[in-house]
């Protein structure tokens, strides 16, 4: 089941209505897991195996670590949780790519090699629900939570329907705590989960799924259009991307406030970022912080020089790239973030300390200029990500930084691409402002109603009629 | 020197830390305002309050949104039911498109002229929606229904959801599940999506909203959206369809030439009505309720086995066409009924008279529309 569906509007008041129903904290809690369990079981019933048993492991598992008394044997039963989530994670999503890729090289090498091809379909929500079990073991095997004693409440951490298939990816010692007591769902949580809820949607459906059309087609056949068109285009998949994203996200963090929980926000601004690791920063901030604690850090992180601060920064995201999907543009999207990065590393390194370069850096044209050299950046990054061929992505990236400025093909673009694009800058733009009085959060409550409802109307009036599957569930 | 500025330091962090103490006293002395439910929840009730008010808002408007989204089932059950016709055209979308009433105006049956002729054709309609029409949309019994056939009316294979949801009762629902049970979740759910659909005006009324909205943006920045042409044909669609006669048919239609079609290439390899045919008698079972129904009321009917392309019943679904047209002799021998068979060479149709492959275009409808009054005339 997916957020922008009738049926999870049937779904949602039902559970909410039941669950606030309930007395007791293991009653609404084992309520929740069900429901949970429901609404993954929607897509495939038989996937809700996979959930059942990485929970298994991973609650058996965080006992274990806990129990032990030896750090040999804390070492091994944290292994066999690690190694029981990637293998998953290795069968369902990576197989494929590594027995493709095997075939074409030994094809290439003239061995002999069968003609195998088989296809395994990719249960929704692998990728966050493996790296939040294996969090939970890392930090009871780090000492910096204790065992959960519950199944239960476990099994609802793991499986919490509003983060399970798209993020964001919550850590055992931010969602734990909330469940020691039933959680009391205030009126604030019921505005700001209104909010969130509303916001996330209409950058979902009014946003996002507006621009996916024309993207889907100039990225299909870029050879059939202008420069202006690519450019567009490439300015439509980055508001496209963000605001799929982003609304699931706040999607979210809202249905959670709706039960009395808080979920870390997962973006903030992203194209106002400064530098490429400010963009990192701000974008899909919970997987970000996942591999800097649990990747980079472990693999030394900026602690043993400066090559091999480099040499992790690209690792880390090389491994960000395939997290995100099963193929090669996602590994080169991933490395060249990691070059990226690891290059910003490199030159803020010789710049610090230099009082001409502080006094640069400090003012608002350099403030711009990085931004829009950031912009460049990230946008050439996601022609990368979303080109069928790598001619196309060569076509499109050639017109973005202005080489194909005439263009061979027909210019295409329709009135609401720039419109929507405008609506994610403007966005973006008021948040660049900074005053509380933008924030809409901040305004009084006779205009915050009147926006929600005028979001609610612009959804229903002018929203595509069947909302598309969110970009984030094939990752 | 360092000592006085030390004390002053000093001194100057004890009164702040005393201006501190007692505001926090005062804080804590004060009595807690308790804020009122409902200025608790401010935001909430004024979202409510305003949905509310844009739902109004919109149900005020209706009317607006129906022309430029008109619903061609309701109008023309309502339009029926308003102009108290004594000669009804009832059937699918080769009855709605493709005969012209006004050619019916005056018509002579049995010795006495008709003069109020109207097309109760429904686009999409299996015999079901046409009992419904008739159902719903006639206050008096009319003199003649002419009942427009072709094969895909009976294909139990397909169910029309508009049916359920524009023009059936509870009572119809009812009857639909009780007789027909192997389709009751489907007639049931659609009934109920539209139902619930149209206590929230803003939703039911969407499309007609965005249409008119882009019309208005069109009508101040020309050119600009490329769906204006969309709201502009169904406003002349819905003047159309409040015509005395009911007849609106699509300007594609009107206009369309299946032999330019066939010329360019453009010929669809299947037709979506007619595949996995079969006839189990879960459509035919409303035939005989609209002929017990005309003959309680003494109405006559006619059935007439309409013309559709050649390519459509010769090549691409003969089998099928062979089904329905056993099963139409079967049912007018029972019921003693006429049948017309209105073939493309008694009409004197080539595919030129065809839109596509079912839909007879302008001239199609002149020459069906004529030679069918005058078939009627020699009272078949």
């Amino acid at each position: 089941m997916s957020f922008a569906t009738r049926e999870f509007f049937i779904f949602l008041p039902v559970v909410l209505l039941v669950y606030h129903v309930l007395h007791t904290r293991s009653q609404k809690f084992r309520f929740l897991l069900v429901a949970s369990w429901f609404f993954y079981m929607w897509w495939n019933p038989w996937l809700i195996g996979i959930i059942l048993f990485t929970t298994v492991v991973d609650y058996a598992t965080g006992l274990l670590i806990e129990a032990a008394t030896t750090a040999a044997r804390r070492r091994a039963w944290l292994c066999l949780s690690l190694a029981s989530n990637l293998g998953f994670l290795a069968i369902f999503k990576y197989s494929n790519f590594l027995l493709e890729n095997s075939l074409a090289l030994a094809h290439a090498a003239h061995w002999p090699a069968p003609d195998w091809t088989f296809t395994i379909v990719l249960p929704i929500g692998i990728s966050f629900h493996t790296f939040q079990g294996m969090s939970y073991t890392i930090e009871v095997y780090r000492r910096q939570i204790r065992a959960v004693r519950s199944f239960a409440d476990f099994a609802l951490f793991i499986g919490f329907f509003p983060q399970l298939v798209a993020g964001p990816i919550v850590r055992a010692s931010e969602f734990l705590p909330q469940m020691v007591t039933p959680p009391r769902v205030r009126s604030q949580d019921i505005e700001d989960g209104l909010h969130w809820f509303v916001v996330g949607l209409f950058k979902k459906v009014f946003i996002a799924d507006q621009l996916a059309q024309f993207v889907a087609t100039v990225f299909a056949h870029p050879e059939l259009y202008d420069a202006v068109t690519h450019r567009w285009a490439v300015l439509a998949y980055a508001a496209q991307i963000y605001c799929d994203f982003s609304g699931y996200s706040d999607m979210a963090v809202g249905c959670a406030k709706w039960f009395g929980f808080n979920l870390p926000r997962n973006f903030n601004l992203p194209y106002l970022a400064t530098s490429i690791a400010d963009f990192w920063r701000r974008w899909h901030i919970t997987l970000s912080a996942w591999l800097r604690d649990y990747l980079y850090i472990p693999l030394g992180g900026s602690r043993r020089g400066a090559w091999r601060t480099y040499f992790n920064l690209l690792v880390t995201m090389t491994l960000c790239g395939l997290w995100h999907g099963a193929h090669w543009n996602y590994v080169l999207w991933g490395a060249y973030n990691g070059a990226l990065v690891a290059g910003h590393r490199a030159y803020d390194r010789a710049l610090r300390g230099r009082l001409w370069a502080e006094r640069l850096r400090g003012s608002t044209a350099f403030t711009v200029g990085a931004t829009a050299g950031t912009l460049l950046l990230v946008l050439t990054g996601l022609v990368m990500m979303r080109s069928q061929s790598w001619l196309g992505c060569w076509m499109v990236q050639q017109s973005l930084i202005g080489w194909n400025a005439a263009g061979a093909g027909m210019r295409w673009v329709p009135v609401g691409v720039p419109a929507l694009v405008g609506l994610v800058a403007a966005g973006h733009a008021l948040g660049a402002l900074g005053a509380r009085t933008y924030r809409l959060l901040d305004l009084p409550p006779a205009v915050r109603a009147a926006t929600y409802a005028t979001a609610v109307v612009l959804l229903v009036v002018f929203g595509p009629w069947s909302s598309n599957t969110f970009i984030y569930f094939q990752f | 020197m360092m000592e006085p500025l030390r004390r002053a330091a000093r001194s100057a962090t004890q009164l702040e830390a005393r201006a501190l103490r007692a505001d926090a006293r005062e804080i804590l002395s004060a009595p807690a305002v308790e804020r009122s439910w409902v200025d608790r929840h401010r935001v909430i009730i004024y979202f409510l309050v305003a949905l509310l008010a844009v739902d109004l808002g919109v149900a005020t408007h209706r009317d607006l949104w129906n022309l430029y989204s008109p619903d061609d089932y309701i109008e023309r059950v309502e339009g029926c039911l308003h102009t108290a016709p004594d000669v009804v055209l009832v059937g699918g979308s080769v009855v709605s498109e493709g005969i012209d009433p006004a050619a019916l105006a005056g018509l002579r049956w049995r010795g006495q002229p008709l003069q109020r002729p109207y097309n109760l054709g429904l686009p999409g309609a299996t015999t079901s929606e046409a009992w419904h029409a008739v159902e719903h949309g006639l206050r008096e019994p009319p003199r003649l229904v002419v009942y427009g056939l072709t094969a895909s009316d009976w294909n139990d294979s397909r169910q029309e959801p508009h049916g359920p949801s524009a023009l059936m009762s509870m009572s119809d629902v009812a009857t639909w599940v009780a007789a027909r049970p192997d389709s009751a979740e489907w007639v049931i759910r659609h009934f109920l999506q539209d139902h619930i659909a149209r206590l929230w005006n803003l939703f039911y009324c969407r499309n007609g909203i965005r249409l008119w909205a882009i019309a208005t943006a069109d009508s101040v920045w020309p050119g600009l959206f490329p769906n204006a042409a969309e709201a502009r044909e169904n406003v002349a669609h819905a003047r159309a369809l409040q015509r005395a006669d009911g007849f609106a048919p699509r300007l594609r239609f009107q206009q369309g030439r299946l032999d330019q079609v066939k010329a360019a290439g453009a010929l669809p390899s299947s037709f979506p009505f007619l595949e996995k045919y079969r006839i189990t008698g879960g459509h035919l079972s409303y035939l005989q309720r609209l002929l017990d129904w005309a003959e309680q009321q003494h109405v006559d009917v006619v059935l007439v086995d309409m013309p559709v392309s050649a390519d459509l019943d010769e090549r691409m679904y003969p089998g099928a066409f062979a089904a329905y047209r056993q099963t139409l002799a079967e049912v007018a021998r029972q019921h003693h009924l006429p049948v017309v068979a209105a073939s493309r060479a008694g009409v004197g149709l080539s595919a030129a008279d065809f839109a596509d492959l079912v839909h007879l275009n302008a001239s199609g409808v002149t020459r069906m529309s004529t030679w069918l009054r005058q078939t009627l005339e020699e009272e078949p």
